[in-house]
């Protein structure tokens, strides 16, 4: 196999891999919501259910109730494709077009540059698992993820609708004050490491061992991240761009069918890609305890063991921090917008600049 | 580097140290003791002349041959006047650029201290701001990098916009200040284009000469750049064709900020005119393409400026287009010729650093006058309230009917050795024709400066007597500038002889 | 250390053409636009151009912050002034467009492109020699190996430079920002009397 062929290893593993979990989150929230909430959620669609075809050929699964509906995420699918996409006469209708592209592909091209897993040794030379190892590091994902607030922007101010113009607006205010605590709590990652390129970020985590994560030497960094990716993603506790109790549905109000499912996948994706940063910065990456014996291995077969499990690895982190949003998200009430304004520049932003004179502190050789 | 030549901008750090007092000074005073703002802030202008003065004093010690006047003409035996990698030059002419901001800047200071009733901005803010203007104007004089000097003039600029702005309920001062911040970012856009142009031509960020061979291609970038570069300089002092914005910018102003831009902003912008035409451009080659453009620009100047003044009824715009009228001639003292060695450039220079100090002592006075002339928290500011002046005010008529006579450039005041100076260097450098075009604009002048005069001194029939608020600060700064204006008339010599 | 002069392969110089004509279309559609959403939306698509010439000029860091800076900060903020307008008010269109101000602009972009073209198309030969020379003289002063500069050229490059030579000025900046960020202040604070 040609050894540019293998760079398709990753692109596929990513793309492919982000793609087909999403439905899989969709369904995962309404169960976790449902579970939070003592209910049974989605159960109807599967092959466990009540109404199943098991059922019907006479197999009683009635008590797996909660395993119903499996098969959620297809029809779900199905129904967002299929549906009529209504486009209403009063909406700017270039820009209504436009709008859902940029909510989707964002956090599509920010995964690009994050590892999912440990090196390939092809022909003698270290393959990073990563789309594109690039010079600008993590830059990227800022710069790229700067851009999805023009889906919300865009998407809310085409609508023509006051809710929406509302949610749009919230948003943009929103994402530009949280990208400011986001991008210096990361500079003081890219200080600790001296570099901004998460493939580098890793190494030298890997080489530290356990202790060698991220969140041991950055611990305040790491909560700040995770509170700004929060709020940059929309979601709850900072979810006041779609505020149902006021809003309707904030700057998606107009859009239906598969418009409203980029919007929608745009989200998800949106947190598998902080999840997949999280991991990467904070978490070792792909990496896990053990790591080091097998790829020590000579034998070609244990080292791929070692590559499947630190795709596994990366793949159990990223969904942790997914998983721990959706919980989050169903048990914490919505901020008030000032509080929002107020706990951004006023917490974070000097917390984050006083992270930064810590680290340059501690790290003077 | 050599970081111990940052002791040489201690000026410029006194003035950043004292805005930030102040403004620290507003948030944790009570609103009785605010009085003590407008000190912090003057103390800071004196302390930054004090430590100006120093700097000069021990600089001139410590160089063999005496502190060089100009950078670009210092004798390469001598000691270079160039710190901190070339990013700023102390020399005479930068010296004296940062001397005229500090004055500006503290009746800037003193204007708004007056006026406590009818100000909507904070005072902290507005001296902070003021002393950071000035901080960039006194940068602005010393640098010596295209970097620096660009960072300089936007310190300047952007704290210009905003004060011009300062009256909130004013609508006038909103409409000044949006149009100084778009067109000032304009010419800023023109600048910085201009640089880059020049920048990709030499590769070089400093001000020092640019040698090209005539048949080198990059000549075009140069002189691409080169117009654009003039283009926005020419703008920011205010000379035809990029004049528009002066007239609405100072009248809407607050009469202090009106003079700040007046004297300051003009002043540092003439020392970027300065080091960017004689200095960057200053090879003969390129003397000879942009002479022609000056002289144009200068005679066009003078002309409109002064004839536009003659009709003009309030008396800031008078000022304002008096301010353009006096740009031209300052321009006139850049002409110099083809073949003029370095004593006849720093005599130029000379002419021009002299008259920035002239007329900044007598436009900051004319405008302390017009600060005070208020009724009822308004500033009275056309000429017919002005009727009679000398009645009730003899002292302030007097100051500024020597303001009016100094600015018309007649012979007891500093403006005429001002004048006379740069017209005699524009005709050393045989440019006789716009020196004489400038006389006779001068002359044409005379006519509203007396105006304002006999307004004062022989009312009209019927008018009412114009009412001052007294305040003994500004009356002190206004004497100072008369006399000032008197002296430096009588007595050029103690400014032209210093090295 | 030598320039290498890199060939592009086609598909670079499809995509190089590509980034070219949607920035100079953006470019042009930001002046003509009558919504001024429109124009801010197509001035952002600028941006991104020239965030892609960067790309194409090895600039790599330069890009991203481009599009962090520009892209995703200022324009956004644009944006988010735009919002809080009416609509209405921008739907007629006051008096039509502006062609004399379109002409001069229009001539004043010839004019400089033709003498950046009259330049560069003489030869371009010089230009290198002396970007040559300006990277050494570079080298010299920051005192790093052409080593170095091959394991980490942008960042490194710039961050010695901003951290050595260029400090003073990166310092001075810091002022301007203070400047600006006290007048915002001072502009947004509600009115306080006394």
């Amino acid at each position: 196999m040609a050894p540019y062929l293998w760079k398709l290893l990753p692109i596929l593993l990513v793309f492919g891999g982000v793609l087909g979990i999403v439905p899989l989150l969709v369904f995962l929230e309404r169960k976790i919501c449902a579970l939070i909430q003592d209910r049974l959620g989605p159960n109807r669609v599967g092959i466990l259910g009540p109404d199943s075809p098991l059922e019907i050929l006479g197999i009683k699964t009635g008590e797996k109730r909660f395993l119903g509906g499996l098969m959620q995420p297809l029809a779900d699918a199905i129904k967002l494709i299929a549906k009529e996409d209504i486009i209403p006469p009063h909406v700017e209708k270039y820009l209504f077009e436009f709008a859902p592209f940029f909510a989707l592909l964002p956090p599509f091209l920010a995964f690009a540059v994050i590892p999912v897993g440990a090196p390939l040794m092809i022909d003698g030379k270290e393959m990073p698992l990563v789309v594109a190892d690039v010079g600008v590091g993590f830059l990227w994902i800022l710069a790229v993820a700067s851009l999805s607030a023009y889906g919300v922007a865009l998407g809310g101010w085409a609508s023509n609708n006051k809710y929406a113009l509302l949610g749009g607006i919230r948003a943009t205010a929103q994402m530009i004050s949280y990208e400011i605590g986001l991008g210096m709590a990361l500079l003081a990652v890219a200080m600790q490491y001296q570099s901004v390129e998460p493939v580098q970020i890793v190494k030298q985590q890997v080489e530290g061992g356990f202790l060698g994560w991220g969140v041991f030497h950055q611990p305040l960094a790491f909560l700040l991240f995770t509170i700004c990716a929060f709020a940059e993603n929309n979601r709850l506790p900072f979810d006041l761009p779609e505020c149902e109790a006021e809003l309707v549905g904030g700057y998606h109000t107009e859009y239906s069918s598969m418009k409203f499912g980029m919007f929608f996948q745009g989200e998800y994706i949106a947190m598998l890609t902080m999840g997949g940063l999280l991991a990467t910065l904070f978490l070792g990456g792909w990496h896990y305890p053990g790591y080091a014996a097998l790829s020590a291995s000579d034998s070609g077969f244990v080292q791929i063991v070692a590559v499947v499990l630190s795709l596994v690895s990366f793949g159990i982190k990223t969904m942790g921090f997914v998983l721990f949003s959706m919980w989050v998200r169903w048990t914490l009430p919505r901020f008030r917008y000032d509080q929002l304004m107020n706990l951004g520049w006023k917490v974070i932003v000097p917390v984050a600049l006083f992270n930064i004179v810590l680290t340059a502190m501690l790290n003077i050789h | 580097m050599n970081w111990s030549q940052l002791v040489e901008l201690l000026p410029v750090g006194v003035v950043l140290a004292a805005a930030l007092v102040v403004v620290f000074l507003q948030l944790v005073l009570p609103a009785k003791e605010r009085y003590v703002l407008p000190m912090a802030a003057m103390a800071g202008c004196l302390l930054g002349l004090g430590a100006l003065a120093q700097n000069y004093l021990s600089l001139n010690q410590f160089l063999k041959g005496g502190l060089p006047w100009f950078a670009a003409l210092a004798q390469p035996s001598g000691h270079s006047p160039a710190i901190l990698n070339g990013a700023f030059v102390i020399d005479g002419f930068g010296i004296s650029i940062a001397a005229v901001a500090l004055i500006a800047g503290a009746l800037s200071v003193l204007c708004a201290s007056h006026n406590d009733d009818d100000s909507a901005l904070g005072k902290g803010e507005y001296y902070g701001l003021v002393l950071l203007a000035v901080a960039g104007m006194m940068l602005l004089g010393f640098s010596h990098d295209f970097l620096t000097l660009l960072i300089s003039l936007e310190i300047m600029s952007v704290s210009t916009y905003i004060l011009a702005g300062s009256e909130r309920e004013n609508v006038r001062s909103g409409e000044s200040a949006m149009k100084y911040l778009v067109l000032g970012a304009f010419s800023s856009a023109f600048l910085m284009l201009g640089m880059a142009f020049v920048f990709g031509a030499t590769g070089s960020l400093s001000l020092s000469p640019v040698f090209l061979l005539p048949n080198d291609p990059r000549n075009y970038l140069v002189m691409g750049g080169f117009g654009l570069i003039l283009v926005g300089m020419l703008f920011k002092v205010g000379a035809v064709p990029f004049h528009f914005w002066v007239p609405d910018v100072y009248q809407g102003a607050p009469t202090g900020v009106t003079g700040l831009m007046a004297v300051g902003v003009k002043a540092a912008g003439f020392a970027m005119v300065a080091r960017i035409l004689l200095e960057t451009f200053g090879a003969p080659v390129f003397r000879f393409q942009w002479t022609g453009l000056i002289a144009a620009a200068a005679v066009v100047t003078m002309a409109l400026g002064n004839f536009i003044a003659l009709r003009q009824s309030s008396v800031k715009r008078l000022l304002a287009y008096s301010g353009i009228a006096h740009t031209g001639y300052l321009l006139l003292a850049f002409l110099v010729q083809k073949n003029a060695n370095a004593a006849m450039v720093e005599e130029s220079l000379r002419a021009v650093s002299f008259y920035l100090v002239a007329y900044g002592l007598m436009t900051l006075g004319a405008f302390g006058v017009v600060s005070l002339t208020r009724e009822d928290g308004r500033t009275l500011e056309n000429l017919e309230d002005y009727n009679g002046l000398a009645k009730e005010h003899p002292a302030l008529a007097l100051c500024m009917a020597a303001f009016m006579l100094s600015l018309a450039g007649l012979p007891p005041f500093s403006g005429f050795f001002a004048k006379f100076m740069v017209f005699r260097s524009a005709i050393d450098n045989g440019f006789v024709l716009p020196a004489v075009l400038g006389i006779l604009t001068s002359v044409a002048s005379l006519y509203y400066y007396l105006r304002v005069v006999l307004r004062m001194y022989m009312p009209e029939e019927g008018s009412v007597a114009a009412r001052c608020q007294y305040a003994w600060t500004s009356n002190l700064l206004i004497y100072a500038s008369g006399l000032g204006s008197v002296l430096l008339g009588v007595a050029p010599h103690l400014m032209m002889g210093m090295k | 250390m030598e320039y290498s002069v890199q060939i592009m392969s086609p598909a670079a110089h499809i995509l190089f053409w590509f980034v070219m004509v949607m920035t100079v279309a953006s470019a042009a559609l930001v002046v003509v636009a009558k919504k001024i959403l429109h124009a801010a939306f197509a001035l952002s698509i600028c941006f991104l151009g020239v965030s892609g010439i960067y790309v194409f000029l090895h600039a790599d860091f330069l890009a991203a912050v481009q599009l962090i800076v520009y892209v995703g900060g200022i324009i956004v903020l644009i944006m988010f002034a735009i919002m809080f307008s009416s609509h209405t008010q921008e739907a007629g269109g006051e008096g039509g467009r502006h062609y004399l101000a379109l002409g001069a602009g229009a001539a004043t972009a010839l004019i400089v492109f033709t003498s950046v073209l009259m330049m560069v198309g003489k030869l371009n030969q010089p230009l290198a020699e002396q970007n040559n020379r300006a990277y050494e003289a570079y080298q010299h002063t920051v005192g790093i190996t052409a080593a170095d500069l091959a394991a980490e050229p942008q960042r490194l490059g710039l961050g010695h430079m901003l951290m050595g030579e260029y400090l003073l000025p990166f310092e001075v900046a810091s002022i301007l920002v203070l400047a600006a960020l006290l007048g915002a202040v001072v502009i947004v604070r509600k009115e306080t009397k006394g």
